[in-house]
C-alpha cells in the first residue's frame, strides 16, 4: 500500500478547499466559465487558482463543456461528496 | 367590453386599470442575457406551443427553480439530486468501485468482472487521478478512490431517502 500513495496525485489543504468552492459553485450554478468560477468562490488569488482548476482538470475532476466552461467529471462529484464536507452540513 | 360602451361606467372601468397598474408596479423588469443558442431553443419550445413567450418561459423556469430550492435542504441535497439526473448511480464506473470498496478482502481481480466492466477497469486504471492500481493480477482501490467509492455509496444510499 505504501507504494500505491506515493504515486498517487493527492488532493490536500488549500487544493481541496479550493476544489470543494469549485463544486460547490458548479453544482449550484451549473456549468461556468474559468473567470466566473474564480469570481463566485471568492478568489483572492486568481493566478494561483486558475492554476489549482486547471490541476483539477488534469486530474479529470472537471471537464470542459462547449470549449470554454467547466464542469464536474462523474468521478468528480463522487470524490466532492467524500471529501468536501458536505454529508455533515446535510442539515446545515 | 361591455362597461367601455355605457358611457357612465366608463370611470369604474378606468378604476380598475388604475388598481391593475398599481398592482404591476410591484413586478420588476430583469434585464438578462442568453446565448444564442439557447434563444433558438426558446423559440423552439414557443413554436410548439408550450410557451406562450420567452418571457412565460422563463417566469416558469424560474418559479420551477425556486420551488426546488426550497424543497432542498442544502448543497449536499443539490449534489445527490444532480448525481442522480446525470445517471452517476447506475453508472458502470460507480458499480465498479463501489463493488471494488465493498469486497476489499476479496482480493478481486479483473476476471471476476464481466468484459464492459473490465473496459472500465481499464480506464479507471489509466485515470490521472489515481483511482485504481492493478498489482500482481489483483485490482486495488488507492486511497484516492476509496474516498471516491464512499462518495458514491454516501450519495446513493441518500438518494434514496430523498427521491
Amino acid at each position: 500500500m505504501p507504494e500505491l500513495c506515493s504515486k498517487m496525485p493527492e488532493l490536500t489543504g488549500y487544493e481541496l478547499n479550493v476544489f470543494c468552492r469549485v463544486a460547490k459553485t458548479i453544482v449550484k450554478k451549473g456549468h461556468l466559465e474559468i473567470n466566473a468560477i474564480l469570481k463566485f468562490i471568492g478568489s483572492d488569488n486568481h493566478k494561483q487558482d486558475k492554476k489549482i482548476i486547471q490541476k483539477l482538470y488534469k486530474l479529470q475532476l472537471l471537464k470542459m463543456h462547449r470549449a470554454d466552461t467547466y464542469e464536474l467529471t462523474p468521478i468528480g462529484r463522487m470524490f466532492a461528496i467524500d471529501a468536501c464536507e458536505w454529508f455533515k452540513q446535510r442539515y446545515a | 367590453m361591455e362597461v367601455f360602451q355605457r358611457g357612465i361606467k366608463t370611470e369604474k372601468y378606468i378604476n380598475s386599470i388604475t388598481f391593475n397598474n398599481s398592482k404591476m408596479a410591484l413586478t420588476e423588469t430583469v434585464p438578462t442575457k442568453f446565448p444564442e443558442q439557447e434563444v433558438k431553443m426558446m423559440d423552439k419550445l414557443i413554436q410548439r406551443g408550450l410557451y406562450i413567450s420567452r418571457s412565460d418561459l422563463i417566469r416558469e423556469a424560474t418559479r420551477e427553480k425556486i420551488k426546488e430550492n426550497k424543497e432542498l435542504r442544502s448543497d449536499f441535497d443539490l449534489m445527490v439530486k444532480e448525481m442522480k439526473e446525470k445517471g452517476d448511480f447506475g453508472s458502470l464506473e460507480g458499480k465498479v468501485i463501489a463493488r471494488l470498496f465493498l469486497e476489499q478482502g476479496k482480493e478481486l481481480s479483473a476476471n471476476n468482472f464481466n468484459i464492459a466492466e473490465q473496459k472500465v477497469i481499464r480506464k479507471l486504471i489509466r485515470h490521472p487521478f489515481g483511482i485504481l492500481k492493478a498489482k500482481k493480477g489483483k485490482l486495488l482501490l488507492t486511497e484516492n478512490g476509496q474516498k471516491t467509492a464512499r462518495g458514491y455509496l454516501k450519495g446513493l444510499a441518500y438518494a434514496r431517502t430523498l427521491f
